[in-house]
């Protein structure tokens, strides 16, 4: 009598559940459908332990650890940073992807294809803001996962290449926040460029920088050629290096393990591979649970923030004949563009970032301390510390807050109503500016809001006055007339008494119409887009 | 210190479960506004390009079509008018064919040459760059779109309102009855009130003056003072006392006879070089002579014949 | 071992793991008697069982009924193979097959307990073994299951959300005046004469005919293999250059290789954007809108085509 004979007695569900077990165990690679509900139940797991196989038999899976010691899963030691680089990598990689669909890289479209993706795609400008938000916050966290290895000294022996690897995926991840950069074809953009390229022109000597620029812009300034370099350095070339040297991060990290915090673990120790089985968290299904909730969590944040407070930037379309005033670089170059304020082209913007990035990527070499703990290591800690606040100080004087002052009336301007984005004029919106002269010397009987605007420009006229010398008595004059239909003509007029004595004269043309929305100007967008644009434009309308 | 992790798994689900309503509902939200805000936003865009126009037309299109698109006699036909809005494609033969805003966007792109005894003095340039004028593509359009913005009013235009200056190109005459003819009236160029060109040679002073486009920049009522200068071009008002106020002028009537002839001698600062420097060719030396004297006099007529 | 078949070689082997498991239970191993004569399980784990048993009845009472008499059926199933159907559920466990995996089960209160070094997880893969899909122990539910199982679904409906709002993004929408979108054509009162030559739209791809019935949109698209068909005058009917192809002014098949007559889009007629009157398809017959008044506005709808009668 065979086996064979006894099942075939047996009723056909039975079979049918033993043939849908084996799917399930096929699906799993390995674990059976009573093994999966134990482990989702928390029943430690048998002898041998099943749930391990995956691990081996899988793609995914086996590139995680099956298990983690206790002490790396607690999340004040790693704060989940490298995990969320990953995620945002990968985050960036699905909206950019989605973008590409209405995207065609040309001065021609690129603009004209984010108005359209802006106003007649659904979810178009959540996509937009949604990419914009992650590459942002995707420099800021893998600097923070930079910041973490090395307060908690996780670089020193064995990991001193992950480090290394570490740091090229940061330099990557600017790069590939800085390339995106360009593809709006806005002024922004543009400008934005314009300058993080022109650095690369100061590289020694001089026909080795042009050719550099050369190659990057595909003609002396940037335009077709240079977008599509951009776009084909965003969307395929430095993905696909990130990518790479993702996995080389990664394998290392796999490898020696994540390290242990400091009391527990010395120099030199092989965490990853002798964790005490009283100590062990498996990846199958604590750790999963905990990082996919985590990683749901943070999305959740992100979407919230688009949803209700964010909105990317697009300003007037990439114009090569006009800088805007007050032009700045990424704020992660800030600091870049503060160390251009105070030294030499040559040395700000190639040699010191270059020996910078050489310090960074040795420091594993170089601290010989062969302690983590952070009482052993006072001038290592000490010397970050002071090494950030360094770059704070610098990216500070990066901003036009600091030695790039313009002349007091432009300045004036610019504040109220600036030539790219939003300011109070256009903030208070087109019914809230009444058609009439005013003087900033004489009151005026009219809506709140305007007497707030000018109040500032007065303000802002006798604020001018007393820092500057060649500012004197100075008056201005707002000049509101009804152009067209729906069209309003805004001219500020500001009068002043240079230094020697001789009456100065300036005057800017603005125009507001009606609809335009400017919706980067909300810091916290209403729900209900009707009424909010109701209360924008008062009830005149 | 120790194991500061929760291995507490149902509450890191419920942290995950919170976070997907919370996504859930702000994607639901936002697919409930996305309707709304595709509106808003491609109001918002039209606005905006209107905005870009405004500030293109101001800069390159209003010393010859005026501030508000009123035109000029001689110069450059009118845009805010109820007659271009309604009748101008019909009367070139292009009504059916294409709608106003393409003519216009044609125009402004391609420019249109003038021709034999044409009022117009000056030949509208090409403005796109694909035809070797200033403006990129888009730009244009921000034009024509700010252009275009006038028709709502101008529409309602009554007949006294509209600045309507005829076209001397039009073949055959529209049923004018918005604008002062008579429907049934066979139509005449002489019957309406334009200058017709006059030949070279003995032309009035006031006449040239609106005819060679000196008014579109020049205004003859005005003082030019630091204050109040002229938008494009320096104000004639009180140009007979003209040695009193530039400093390196010492014969008024040789200096101003100089920036006729030959402006890039004598460019005021604060000006772009906007001055065409073909005068001496288009006017002969007795007219030249006679403007200046006519400029010069303290008691002219203000206003420029028509 | 040359000589043996297939079947054979696959007897052998279960045979082999049976006798292996056996053992490590400390049981004495018959072939051929596993599925013939069942044999009781030894004292101490019958015991066990019937404990397990009684726990599992009252959780089964609990939560999850459905679950629970599956657990059940799949028990009775396996007495049925025993030769006894009415035998109660205690019983049934109490007199497994020496094969049963149920003997090695743990509750969640036994887990401690019970457990044997071969576990329930490696049984279950083993061939011959009758596949559990609940054990015993985890006939219910709990909580942190449950979250489970919510926490997957809730990212599924996260993902298929997400899913969905990128098909309406990546979804092209046409314009007025766009192909796919809607044409305005001017009011009832602008329509050409009733026996005039068709009117033809290059952009929305249309030809408009007026006729008694009402204002039509034909495809300019011809039926057959998408060549553009023309009116010619002289024969008053559309005639298509590639394959010669006829269709009347209304559009209806005449002769050629067409198989069937020629598509048309819906024409609303819209009063101050209320629609008023559409093309519907009726009976397999287009009928096109009845203008009730001149003041009306004519929408062609180049976004929905309604196809032409079949004459096959």
């Amino acid at each position: 009598m065979s086996v064979q004979e006894q099942s075939a007695d047996k009723r056909w569900y039975s079979n049918l559940l033993r043939g849908l077990n084996g799917i399930f165990v096929y699906l799993t690679a390995g674990i059976s459908a009573n093994e999966f509900r134990s482990m989702l139940r928390g029943t430690p797991p048998g002898r041998p332990n099943t749930r391990l196989k995956p691990h081996a038999d899988a793609f995914l899976l086996h590139i995680k650890p099956s298990y983690y010691h206790e002490s790396v899963t607690r999340f004040t030691h790693t704060y989940r940073l490298g995990l969320l680089s990953t995620y945002l990598f990968l985050f960036e990689t699905i909206t950019g992807i989605i973008l590409m669909v209405w995207y065609a890289p040309s001065p021609e479209r690129a603009y004209v294809d984010m108005i359209r993706l802006l106003s007649s795609v659904p979810f178009g400008q959540i996509m937009r803001d949604l990419h914009r938000i992650g590459a942002e916050l995707m420099v800021a966290i893998v600097t923070l996962h930079m910041v973490r290895t090395y307060l908690t000294g996780s670089y020193k022996s064995p990991r001193e290449f992950t480090w290394l690897t570490g740091v090229l995926l940061l330099v990557m991840t600017l790069f590939l926040s800085f390339s995106g950069y360009l593809l709006p074809w806005d002024q922004l953009a543009f400008w934005a460029v314009t300058i993080g390229t022109s650095m690369a022109e100061a590289v020694p000597p001089t026909f080795v920088g042009e050719i550099i620029n050369l190659l990057a812009r595909g003609a002396p300034d940037i335009g077709a050629n240079g977008l599509l370099r951009f776009y084909l350095l965003h969307v395929l070339f430095l993905p696909l290096l990130l990518f790479l040297f993702f996995f080389v991060h990664y394998y290392k990290v796999v490898l020696y393990g994540i390290s242990l915090p400091a009391q527990e673990e010395e120099i030199g120790e092989d965490t990853a591979n002798r964790v005490p089985a009283n100590r062990r968290v498996y990846y199958l299904s604590e750790v999963l649970v905990d990082e996919g909730s985590f990683l749901l969590v943070v999305t959740a944040v992100i979407t919230a923030v688009v949803v209700f407070l964010f909105q990317a930037p697009l300003e007037h379309i990439a114009d090569p004949q006009q800088t805007p005033f007050h032009t700045v670089a990424p704020w992660y170059f800030y600091w870049l563009q503060g160390l251009l304020k105070i030294a030499d082209k040559m040395w700000a913007g190639v040699i010191i970032p270059g020996v910078l990035l050489v310090l960074l990527m040795a420091i594993p070499y170089l601290d010989r301390n062969p302690s983590r703990r952070g009482a052993d290591r006072r001038v290592a800690t000490i010397s970050g510390v002071v090494a950030g606040i360094f770059m704070v100080i610098l990216s500070w004087m990066g901003t036009p807050s600091y030695a790039v002052q313009g002349a007091p009336p432009l300045e004036i301007v610019q504040e109220l109503m600036p030539e790219e984005g939003v300011g109070l004029s256009r903030e208070m919106g087109y019914a809230h500016l009444p058609n009439g002269v005013y003087d900033s010397r004489e009151e005026y009987e009219v809506n709140e809001e305007f007497a707030e605007l000018l109040h500032d420009f007065r303000h802002a006229l006798e604020s001018w006055d007393e820092k500057v010398d060649d500012f004197n008595a100075p008056w201005g004059q707002i000049t509101i007339s009804q152009d067209q239909d729906s069209l309003k003509r805004v001219n500020w007029e500001i009068n002043w008494i240079s230094a020697v004595g001789e009456e100065e004269f300036f005057t800017q043309d603005f125009w507001l119409h009606a609809d335009s929305y400017y919706w980067e100007q909300y810091g916290l967008k209403k729900y209900g887009v009707p009424q909010f644009l109701q209360q924008q434009n008062g009830e005149e309308r | 210190m120790r194991s500061l992790y929760v291995r507490n798994i149902g509450n890191k689900l419920i942290w995950g479960l919170l976070a997907s309503l919370v996504i859930v509902i702000s994607v639901g939200l936002t697919a409930q506004t996305e309707d709304t805000r595709m509106d808003l936003q491609t109001k918002n865009w039209d606005g905006r390009s209107i905005e870009n126009g405004a500030k293109i037309f101001a800069s390159n299109c209003a010393t010859c079509h005026g501030r508000r698109g009123q035109g000029l006699p001689g110069i450059a036909p009118t845009l805010n008018s109820h007659y271009f809005f309604t009748r101008r494609l019909e009367d070139v033969g292009q009504a059916g064919t294409l709608p106003l805003a393409t003519y216009i966007h044609l125009t402004v792109a391609a420019g249109r040459p003038s021709k034999e005894n044409s009022q117009w003095i000056n030949r509208m340039v090409p403005w796109s760059s694909q035809f070797g004028g200033p403006l990129r593509t888009d730009q244009v359009e921000d034009v024509v779109a700010y252009v275009m913005n006038w028709r709502e009013t101008a529409i309602l235009q009554t007949v006294d309102e509209d600045p309507f200056q005829p076209f001397l190109d039009v073949s055959k005459p529209p049923d004018l009855q918005n604008i002062g003819v008579d429907p049934d009236q066979e139509f005449e160029p002489a019957q309406l009130t334009v200058s017709t060109v006059l030949p070279k040679g003995n032309r009035e002073p006031s006449y040239l003056f609106s005819a060679m486009g000196c008014a579109g920049c020049h205004n003859l009522e005005l003082d030019e003072d630091p204050r109040a200068r002229g938008e494009s071009g320096p104000n004639m008002g009180q140009v007979h006392a003209i040695v009193s106020y530039r400093e390196n002028v010492s014969d008024s009537a040789a200096y101003i006879k100089e920036s006729i002839v030959s402006p890039d001698n004598s460019r005021v600062e604060g000006y772009d070089d906007a001055m065409p420097n073909d005068f001496a060719e288009r006017m002969t030396e007795e007219e030249i002579d006679r403007l200046v004297l006519w400029l010069l006099d303290e008691n002219r007529e203000s206003t420029p014949d028509q | 071992m040359a000589e043996l078949t297939p079947a054979e070689r696959r007897d052998q082997r279960i045979a082999e793991a049976k006798r292996s498991v056996a053992e490590k239970r400390g049981e004495t191993f018959a072939p051929g008697d596993a599925g013939a004569s069942p044999t009781p399980p030894a004292g101490p784990a019958a015991e066990e069982v019937e404990e397990l048993g009684n726990i599992t009845q009252a959780a089964g009472e609990l939560e999850l009924e459905a679950d629970a008499s599956s657990t059940e059926t799949n028990s009775v199933e396996e007495v049925a193979a025993a030769g006894d159907d009415n035998q109660s559920l205690a019983d049934d466990t109490s007199t497994p097959p020496a094969s049963e995996p149920i003997v090695g089960t743990r509750t969640p209160v036994a887990s401690a307990v019970a457990a044997p070094a071969a576990s329930a997880a490696k049984r279950d893969n083993e061939p011959g073994e009758e596949p559990k899909f609940l054990r015993t122990d985890i006939r219910s539910l709990n909580r942190r299951e449950f979250l489970t199982y919510s926490w997957a679904a809730a990212v599924g409906i996260v993902s298929a959300q997400s899913l969905v709002a990128t098909g309406l993004l990546m979804y092209p929408r046409f314009r007025a005046g766009e192909f796919g979108g809607d044409f305005a054509i001017g009011s009832v009162a602008s329509l050409p004469a009733k026996d005039s030559a068709p009117q033809g739209d290059p952009i929305g791809k249309f030809w408009l005919i007026n006729t008694e019935e009402g204002p039509r949109a034909l495809y300019m698209v011809c039926t057959h293999l998408g060549c553009l068909y023309k009116w010619v005058e002289a024969n008053r009917r559309f005639e298509c250059p590639c394959h010669g192809s006829k269709f009347t002014r209304e559009g209806i098949y005449i002769e050629g290789p067409a198989p069937r007559g020629l598509d048309q889009f819906v024409v609303e007629l819209q009063d101050n954007g209320t629609v008023v009157s559409s093309t519907e398809s009726l009976d397999d017959q287009i009928h096109p809108p009845v203008a009730t008044s001149d003041g009306l506005e004519i929408i062609v709808k180049t976004g929905t085509k309604i196809q032409g009668k079949s004459h096959s």
